[in-house]
């Protein structure tokens, strides 16, 4: 009975726009004071949850990605990515899935990737021919692959709930990352040809070039962090300061976006994005404390088992759930909260729990693109001064797209597992 | 719903930005400010720092010290709960609006306000249980560092005393901007 008063609270200040970690905390207060627990295990819980080595990548990692992205770094990889493949029809789409997912290596979340490859490709499609909302739509539905190609804030969670390393989530990332950009390529395509999309001038193989220099320093970060995670030369925390190391000389003396005066800002920002994110993980871990000690994971768990304990059903079942949840809940807080009960099934049924982490990471990133709460569909409409709904309406193509990809990445853990494994060992 | 973002345009919040106090009270609000961004970031360099030794110490080294993993990791903490107030006051917590951009100005202030009223009173009730809290480390000593845990549980208090403190400049601030404010009151009249 308390349990439902404390989802029942957490629901309603959700939805009057209560930031979540404090709806997730007033809720678990509301329940600690009814159940008469004693109240110091909220602040106790809070300071466990943030205090974690592995969660301890996160703000160098944001550091990384924010001094990358001043500059116009995002320019640079969207030309690149234009002069590969703008010539197709519907080349600027492509385009366009294709830079978010050299961004997706530099970035850790779906909402930078949004962001800011969409001021630059939202209106600039729009000037090219492409009619404004499918531009937004391809903007929103590729962003999220951001956190699937490595690094990604929502896999060093994944991890640290599962016990799994970083390096291995990261490389569970690479193949579906590649996977989801192909199909939602090939989606582009197929509406780019039946739309009559324009293409736009071959570029010269000097201009390939070109571009191609200035975007490699993007994809070589990509390549130092992994490089170095698997290669056993750093933890994920040296990564990812080195990462921020790199990206600083290279923001500072390549792309020359960097100066004295606005670093400051830039490291402010860091702190606040990974202060807000920590404070979310705090509160969510005393949540999923409350739900662990009443045994919650635990009756999920035998109400999906006795629907069916058929691998195949039971992981349909999983999927259907992370969906559903994913569309209303934002995606580091419904990892803490559901992750221990769906991996407890998912491990029963014989699912690794790397191939697991990944597939629980894609579905809370299409819920980012899910009408009508996704947060990346609020972004792009935002950029592009759009209503809502025709956005919502121009993502169902890629949404599907993208559930399509979820179903092989669910069905085949060869497609997760085969890399890690490889590079890893078993 | 949104994300903290550092890359999400102030324009796209959708919620009209609160003016900032004149006079004595608005310089000691952009004091406190400038005081804990600058604690924080130096917390965050200090975890740049201490990684970037303990790489140099494996590598050099014969054997690096132990000490480097802890002292990140509580630095860690410490840049979490110094950014907790600034994260409040620019409005960078995640959280859903579904009505919000409906709201007149003045609506969207007061909302503001409620907001921070709630998050308010429940860290200023959390207070003295973090106090508690930071006792029972009274009776610790980390690893390593042979540091009194207790001020390193402190760091609970300091998250819940920052996010009380800003709550209240918040609401201050967005009362003061709703009775200010004329222009949107006749423009809700209308």
């Amino acid at each position: 009975m308390e349990v439902m008063i404390l989802f029942s609270v957490f629901i309603v200040l959700l939805l009057v726009g209560i930031p979540i970690a404090f709806s997730l905390g007033i809720a678990s207060l509301a329940y600690l004071l009814l159940e008469g627990i004693s109240l110091t295990i909220i602040p106790q819980r809070m300071y466990s949850g943030i205090d974690s080595f592995v969660l301890l990548c996160i703000p160098g990692f944001v550091l990384a990605g924010n001094l990358m992205n001043v500059g116009n770094i995002t320019d640079h990889i969207v030309r690149f990515s234009n002069a590969l493949m703008g010539h197709i029809r519907g080349g600027l789409g492509l385009a366009n899935v294709g830079g978010s997912m050299i961004f997706g290596g530099i970035s850790g979340t779906a909402v930078a990737d949004a962001a800011s490859i969409g001021s630059v490709m939202i209106p600039g499609m729009a000037r090219a021919g492409y009619d404004k909302p499918f531009a937004a739509a391809v903007t929103a539905a590729s962003s999220t692959v951001g956190p699937i190609i490595p690094p990604s804030v929502p896999m060093i969670i994944a991890g640290s709930l599962s016990g799994v390393s970083v390096g291995r989530m990261f490389l569970a990332g690479a193949i579906p990352g590649l996977l989801m950009g192909l199909a939602m390529m090939i989606t582009v395509y197929i509406l780019a040809v039946k739309r009559g999309y324009p293409r736009e001038k071959r570029s010269s193989f000097r201009e390939l070039v070109r571009e191609g220099r200035s975007a490699f320093w993007a994809l070589l970060m990509t390549f130092i962090i992994l490089y170095g995670i698997i290669g056993g030369f750093f933890t994920p925390t040296e990564a990812s300061i080195v990462a921020s190391l790199y990206a600083f000389v290279i923001g500072m003396f390549v792309y020359k976006g960097i100066t004295w005066r606005n670093l400051p800002q830039i490291v402010v920002d860091t702190v606040l994005t990974s202060g807000s994110l920590m404070i979310l993980v705090g509160l969510a871990n005393l949540f999923g404390w409350i739900l662990t000690s009443q045994q919650i994971p635990q009756m999920i768990a035998d109400q999906i088992l006795s629907i069916s304990e058929n691998p195949l059903v039971v992981i349909l079942i999983i999927n259907l759930i992370l969906l559903v949840v994913g569309t209303f809940m934002e995606t580091i807080a419904a990892l803490i909260i559901l992750f221990p009960a769906l991996l407890g099934v998912a491990t029963g049924v014989g699912m690794d729990p790397v191939h697991f982490g990944l597939m629980a990471v894609l579905n809370l990133m299409i819920g980012l693109t899910t009408p009508p709460l996704g947060v990346c569909l609020f972004i792009v409409a935002g950029i592009g001064k759009l209503p809502m709904l025709r956005v919502a309406r121009a993502i169902v193509p890629f949404l599907i797209c993208n559930l399509v990809v979820l179903l092989l990445v669910a069905y085949i853990p060869a497609l997760s597992l085969w890399l890690p494994n490889l590079l890893l060992g078993e | 719903m949104r994300e903290p973002d550092s890359a999400f345009p102030d324009a796209l919040h959708g919620i009209a930005a609160i003016p900032p106090l004149g006079g004595f009270f608005g310089r000691l609000v952009t004091g406190l400010d400038r005081l804990f961004a600058l604690l924080a970031s130096l917390a965050l360099l200090g975890i740049a720092a201490v990684v970037i030794l303990q790489i140099i110490a494996r590598t050099t080294l014969p054997s690096s010290p132990a000490w480097t993993e802890e002292l990140s990791r509580y630095l860690f903490i410490y840049m979490v709960a110094l950014s907790s107030g600034l994260v409040l006051r620019r409005d960078q917590h995640v959280n859903v609006e579904l009505f919000q951009q409906h709201l007149g100005r003045r609506g969207q202030w007061l909302y503001r306000a409620l907001i921070c009223l709630a998050v308010g009173v429940f860290a200023a009730m959390m207070l003295p249980y973090a106090w508690q809290y930071a006792q029972i480390g009274a009776f610790q000593t980390s690893p390593t560092l042979r540091l009194p845990m207790r001020y390193v549980f402190f760091t609970t208090v300091v998250l819940f005393a920052l996010t009380a403190l800003y709550a209240a400049i918040g609401i201050i601030e967005a009362v003061v901007a709703i009775r200010r404010d004329p222009s949107a009151q006749r423009k809700e009249r209308d």
